[in-house]
C-alpha cells in the first residue's frame, strides 16, 4: 500500500491507517521534542495531536 | 522499515509534500508551545527553590517582585495596600520585609528622613482603619 492510498484511508478514519502514519513519523516528533537534551512529554503530546490535525486537513 | 523515496512517483511526492506540511505544523506549534511556556514561566515561582529560599533572601526576592501586592491572601489587606501609592509600598517594603532603617531608606529612595517616616506611618494608619484597627 503506497502513502496516497494510506493517507486516504487515515482521512476515512481507518485506524489502522492513523497508526501506520504515527508510527512513521513517531520518531521525527520525538526528535521535535527534545528541547535541550530533555524530551517533553506535554510538547509530544501537543506534537501529536498536530499530526492528527495534519492528516485530517491535507488535501490530496 | 520504509520504503526509499525517490521523490518521482506520484505517492512519493505526496508523502514528501506531507512531511513538509507536518514540519511547518509542527514548528509552529513548538514555537506557541514554547512561547506559552516562557510566558507561564514568569508569572510562576518554582516551588523548590521558594523553599529553600526561606528567610531574608526570600523576603528580598519578594519586595523585588513588585506585584507583592497579588502575593497577600488577606483581602481586606490586599484592598488598603492597593489603595496605597507605589512610592510608599516601596517604603512600606523595605521597612517591613527588608527591615532597614528609615534613614536607609531615605538615602536609598532619595527624599528626606521625615518625608519617609511620615509617609511610612501614614500608610500604617491607612492600614490599620482598613482592617478595623484590630491590629497594630
Amino acid at each position: 500500500m503506497n502513502f496516497k492510498e494510506l493517507l486516504i484511508l487515515a482521512q476515512r478514519g481507518e485506524s489502522f491507517a492513523v497508526e501506520k502514519i504515527v508510527d512513521m513519523y513517531k520518531p521525527l516528533l520525538i526528535k521535535e521534542s527534545i528541547i535541550d537534551g530533555i524530551f517533553d512529554e506535554d510538547l509530544h503530546h501537543e506534537l501529536m495531536i498536530t499530526l492528527m490535525r495534519c492528516i485530517e486537513k491535507i488535501k490530496i | 522499515m520504509n520504503e526509499y523515496n525517490d521523490g518521482i512517483s506520484e505517492a512519493n511526492i505526496l508523502q514528501n509534500q506531507f512531511t513538509a506540511y507536518l514540519m511547518t505544523a509542527v514548528h509552529r506549534r513548538k514555537l506557541q508551545y514554547l512561547q506559552d511556556n516562557a510566558r507561564k514561566q514568569k508569572y510562576e515561582l518554582p516551588l523548590d527553590s521558594f523553599q529553600e529560599l526561606e528567610g531574608s533572601d526570600l523576603n528580598r526576592d519578594m519586595a523585588n517582585r513588585l506585584p507583592v501586592i497579588q502575593q497577600f491572601e488577606n483581602v481586606k489587606l490586599h484592598k488598603a495596600l492597593s489603595g496605597a501609592r507605589e512610592r510608599e509600598l516601596k517604603i512600606l517594603y523595605m521597612k517591613v520585609l527588608e527591615d532597614k532603617s528609615f534613614v536607609e531608606i531615605a538615602e536609598e529612595i532619595g527624599i528626606g528622613y521625615n518625608a519617609v517616616k511620615a509617609s511610612y506611618y501614614r500608610l500604617i494608619e491607612k492600614i490599620k482603619a482598613q482592617l478595623g484597627g484590630e491590629r497594630k
